[in-house]
């Protein structure tokens, strides 16, 4: 069991990092404080192939592992949680089910587009009425000849407006409740859809979350993702490769807060010497430490274990779990560690604690996780 | 009898050369190489044993190869350079065809028999190193202006040597239009990225300006935001200065800046984090405003 | 063309420190990476024979562990890699690193141009291209930062303390280039991926021509201490009327107001 990257792996993480520090860095504060959706990262993320990391050469991917992706989405949200999001959800929520579940000529429509970044991709499930129980969700879809013609809505859609194609659930028979369910591929022009206004969040406020409104929205019969009835099944396996992606987004932001507090402690003076030099500091920073670290290897080897064609359910719900409230704590006392500074927007670790919130409660909250979790242990 | 040689194509670099051979030299014969009439009459005067004026040339560096042919008879005991860019190939290129060694940007040299010593500055200014040299000939690059000309005395013989060659064609030289005058300079004002906007630069030039010194800048200001030339920047791989007084505004210190000015007989420092680094590397730090402090020391400087 | 893009592995400045009381250097967390001008050597390689065709091979010299280097230079876009490897490489000075990086370049036979830095990012000797060049006795132009090839000519630009100088030469050459001559490209995922499949070719010490004589340092080391800079360290308080007046003062016992 080996518990050090591979060389390119470490590679990977390293360019990354770079990319992070001089593309991202210095704009995440101004698009945080402005709500700016980053136009200019994408073709540059495009360029580098960060937007199709774990997806095959072949269908226009990097052709890497997931915990390569996992590498990137942690280095972008060590210094942007926003830019992270962004990745996370376009790869792992919109791209993904397409490359699992799409016919070929699905794949050969949209995935190498999505896989090479030309096109962005977004994923709604969740609407007004049902969050946590997803199945309760009212959006239909009616076949009517060779069409299928979507009514309704969906809500707090990462990406909303931004993305070329949306990978959407909507009920084909209420009757039979989660095998009612079917996934469909929408495009950003089909008629009759449109996207709402952005969400204004407490965090992770460059990245765009809005509603979709269905009205009468009409899709190609062949448009449908997957067979009839399997879109809940399609969500929640989507949901389980989502969930790697938001842990190693939490573990970023967590990381992020951890090196701005080693810093700061580093070089505030008090008392005639740096803080860091203060028990209370210094004890405070080991538990940030350990939990990150902790949380780093709960994240990695649900990776892994997807890499290695192993079960990844229960392992993804205990990353995201893990990492998501390893994220909040470290955020919280590395902004206690700055003191005054912390509560400003001069230092970044207020942003750490708004952006490190949201991870508890999105592609599932940290009840659900709980949930998973608890239904593999107890089977 | 043995020689110390002492290369450069710039005058005030060549006579200094004289002066550090000078503190090295037990009983060898002091060579100077100048690269013209005028360089070679003043090393004549001021402390070489032999001149030997190169002429002929487009470029100095075309004077390689004689260079070498001759140290491959004399066998000096250490030959001397100064730190411009055409003396290090110069010097490098002798070196390979000696095989020699050859120390770069030294500082205290010193000579103990047929051992010779010298410090410089490794990983970016973080460390001193001392090297140790002890095959002959001994050949290093001394830092600028450690040294001081010697008194004009009698001149000694000068030899006009005209061998050149070179592979290389010399298409245009374009002359510097800025010339900067940082490295001679007794006052500096530098600023940092403290300064918000290029307009406000004005303020430290109006200062340079009535202390009689010169307006200097950290590497980003130069290289990142081109709010100042390049031949402006202050650091280990741009301008080295040691004025009596250095005066940072808005500069934060990074090791690669500080190197630029530790020689500075006194630095003072108007910075607003009080951790940055410049705070422990000044002699006066003024933890403050520079929008505050700068226009009050201007206005009761009357300037 | 054929360019040879050398490069050293060396530690990252960034991670290294220097105990205050002893002020002895601290490595023992440091990492390596591709010193930052060969990064810039490197990729002017690429860009020349992206414009006139040709391909670039990196070559360095270190001790096993620079292996760890290899792929992350070819992640650069050389098409391959040469490597020799010796452990004294660790104490090699830069008479003895030129030698060796010069009998490689004449086992990989049949260049154009061999592209150094200027100096490395640790040491700044400044030197081991241009020793180079003497070696193997083809043209050296140092100090570039432009740089272009035109039917077999190359035109370089040298930065220089009194201008710039423009200088031509046909190959073979050999030039080593400031930082301002590029902005190197951060490689993407499948350009990483691609250097592992890329081939490397180590040599030995012998394999490059050197008898041990030749692997003597003309140069060593008696001593690395941090630097140390004993200065006032006074900060001065008050308002800025009282901060004023204690620089006013200041300057004036200098005679400077």
């Amino acid at each position: 069991m080996e518990f050090e990257l591979t060389e390119i792996q470490s590679l990977i993480q390293s360019t990354v990092k770079e990319f992070a520090q001089t593309a991202v860095a210095p704009i995440a504060a101004e698009i945080d404080r402005t709500h700016r959706f980053p136009e200019e990262l994408i073709p540059q993320l495009a360029e580098l192939n960060l937007l199709g990391v774990p997806y095959p050469e072949e269908v226009g991917g990097a052709g890497a592992d997931n915990l390569s992706y996992v590498l990137v989405i942690e280095e972008l949200a060590r210094v942007c949680a926003s830019t992270a999001v962004i990745v996370s959800a376009h790869t792992s929520l919109g791209t993904w089910p397409i490359y699992q579940f799409g016919t070929e000529a699905q794949k050969v429509k949209y995935l190498s587009k999505l896989a090479s970044g030309e096109w962005l991709g977004a994923f709604a499930l969740t609407e007004p009425g049902a969050g946590t129980d997803a199945a309760a969700g009212k959006t239909t879809a009616v076949l009517e000849g060779d069409e299928w013609v979507l009514n309704g809505s969906k809500i707090f859609i990462t990406n909303g407006g931004y993305a070329d194609v949306y990978v959407v659930t909507a009920m084909t028979d209420p009757s039979k409740g989660t095998k009612g369910i079917s996934a469909f591929i929408v495009d950003k022009d089909a008629p009759g859809f449109s996207v709402g206004e952005k969400e204004h969040k407490l965090g992770i406020k460059a990245s765009s979350t809005t509603p979709l409104y269905f009205n009468d929205c009409r899709i190609p019969k062949d448009a449908i993702l997957g067979e009839i009835g399997k879109g809940f099944k399609i969500a929640m396996q989507t949901l389980d490769g989502g969930r790697i992606g938001i842990s190693a987004q939490a573990l970023g932001i967590a990381q992020g807060a951890l090196d701005a507090a080693v810093i700061y402690a580093k070089e505030r003076v008090q008392f005639g010497k740096p803080i860091a030099n203060q028990q209370a500091i210094q004890w405070m920073i080991a538990d940030m430490a350990t939990q990150i670290d902790a949380a780093r290897f709960l994240v990695y080897r649900a990776a892994w274990n997807k890499d290695n064609g192993l079960p990844y359910s229960k392992e993804a719900a205990m990353a995201k779990l893990y990492a998501a409230e390893t994220a909040s704590f470290v955020a919280n006392k590395a902004i206690q560690i700055h003191g005054g500074y912390g509560y400003t927007e001069n230092y970044p670790v207020e942003r750490a604690l708004r952006d490190a919130k949201i991870t508890e409660i999105y592609e599932g909250t940290s009840e659900v996780q709980r949930m998973v979790i608890a239904g593999s242990v107890l089977r | 009898m043995s020689q110390i040689w002492v290369i450069s194509e710039t005058q005030s670099a060549l006579l200094e050369l004289v002066a550090h051979a000078k503190g090295i030299a037990q009983g060898e014969s002091i060579v100077a190489w100048a690269f013209s009439t005028e360089a070679a009459q003043a090393a004549s005067k001021q402390g070489a044993d032999q001149v030997i004026e190169l002429t002929g040339a487009k470029r100095p560096e075309d004077y390689t190869s004689a260079m070498i042919e001759r140290a491959q008879s004399e066998i000096p005991i250490a030959i001397l350079w100064g730190s411009t860019r055409r003396s290090k190939e110069m010097a490098a290129r002798l070196a390979a065809a000696l095989d020699a060694g050859l120390i770069n940007e030294t500082f205290n040299l010193k000579r103990e028999g047929q051992s010779f010593r010298a410090e410089r500055y490794i990983y970016g200014g973080l460390c001193v190193a001392r090297e140790v040299m002890e095959t002959a000939p001994f050949m290093a690059i001394m830092v600028a202006k450690t040294a001081e000309a010697l008194d004009e005395g009698a001149a000694c013989h000068i030899e006009t040597l005209t061998n050149s060659e070179t592979k290389i064609q010399m298409i245009e030289l374009r002359p510097n239009l800025a010339t900067s005058n940082l490295g001679d300079a007794n006052v500096v004002v530098c600023v940092g990225r403290g300064i918000i906007k290029s307009e406000d630069i004005e303020l430290a030039r109006r200062l340079a300006s009535k202390l009689g010194g010169e307006l200097g800048c950290t590497r980003p200001v130069a290289e990142d935001l081109h709010w100042m030339p390049e031949e402006n920047y202050i650091g280990i791989s741009g301008q080295m200065v040691k004025p009596t007084v250095y005066i940072g505004i808005g500069v934060s210190g990074q090791i690669q800046h500080v190197s630029g000015i530790r020689d500075s007989k006194t630095i003072i420092a108007i910075e607003k984090n009080e951790n940055a680094p410049i705070i422990e590397a000044a002699d006066y730090a003024l933890v403050g405003d520079l929008y505050q402090i700068l226009p009050a020391l201007l206005s009761s400087l009357g300037a | 063309m054929k360019v040879i893009a050398c490069y050293k592995w060396v530690l990252d400045e960034a991670d290294l420190k220097v105990d205050a009381k002893s002020r002895a250097l601290l490595t023992d967390r440091t990492k390596n990476k591709i010193s930052e001008y060969d990064r810039n050597a490197i990729e002017c390689g690429v860009q020349l024979t992206e414009q006139v065709g040709g391909e670039v091979v990196a070559l360095t010299a270190g001790t096993a562990n620079s292996k760890n280097s290899l792929k992350d230079a070819l992640s650069r876009g050389p098409a391959q890699a040469v490597w020799v490897k010796d452990e004294l490489m660790s104490q090699a000075d830069s008479a003895v690193t030129a030698k060796i990086l010069a009998g490689a370049v004449r086992k990989i036979e049949e260049f154009d141009l061999v592209v150094c830095g200027e100096g490395s990012s640790d040491e700044y000797a400044q030197q081991v291209g241009i020793r180079m060049g003497q070696l193997l006795n083809i043209p050296v132009i140092t100090f570039v930062n432009k740089v272009e090839v035109k039917d077999g000519i190359l035109r370089a630009e040298r930065k220089l303390e009194e201008g710039i100088e423009v200088v031509e030469v046909k190959f073979p050459a050999l030039i080593t280039v400031l930082p301002d001559v590029n902005t190197p490209r951060i490689p993407s995922l499948k350009q990483i991926l691609g250097a592992a499949k890329k081939p490397v070719q180590e040599l030995s010490i012998a394999d490059c021509g050197l008898s041990p004589a030749d692997t003597e340092s003309k140069v060593s080391r008696e001593s690395v201490l941090g630097t140390v800079m004993e200065r006032k360290q006074i900060r001065v308080q008050g308002e800025v009327t009282e901060m004023v007046q204690q620089i006013v003062d200041l300057l004036n016992k200098e005679g400077l107001c």
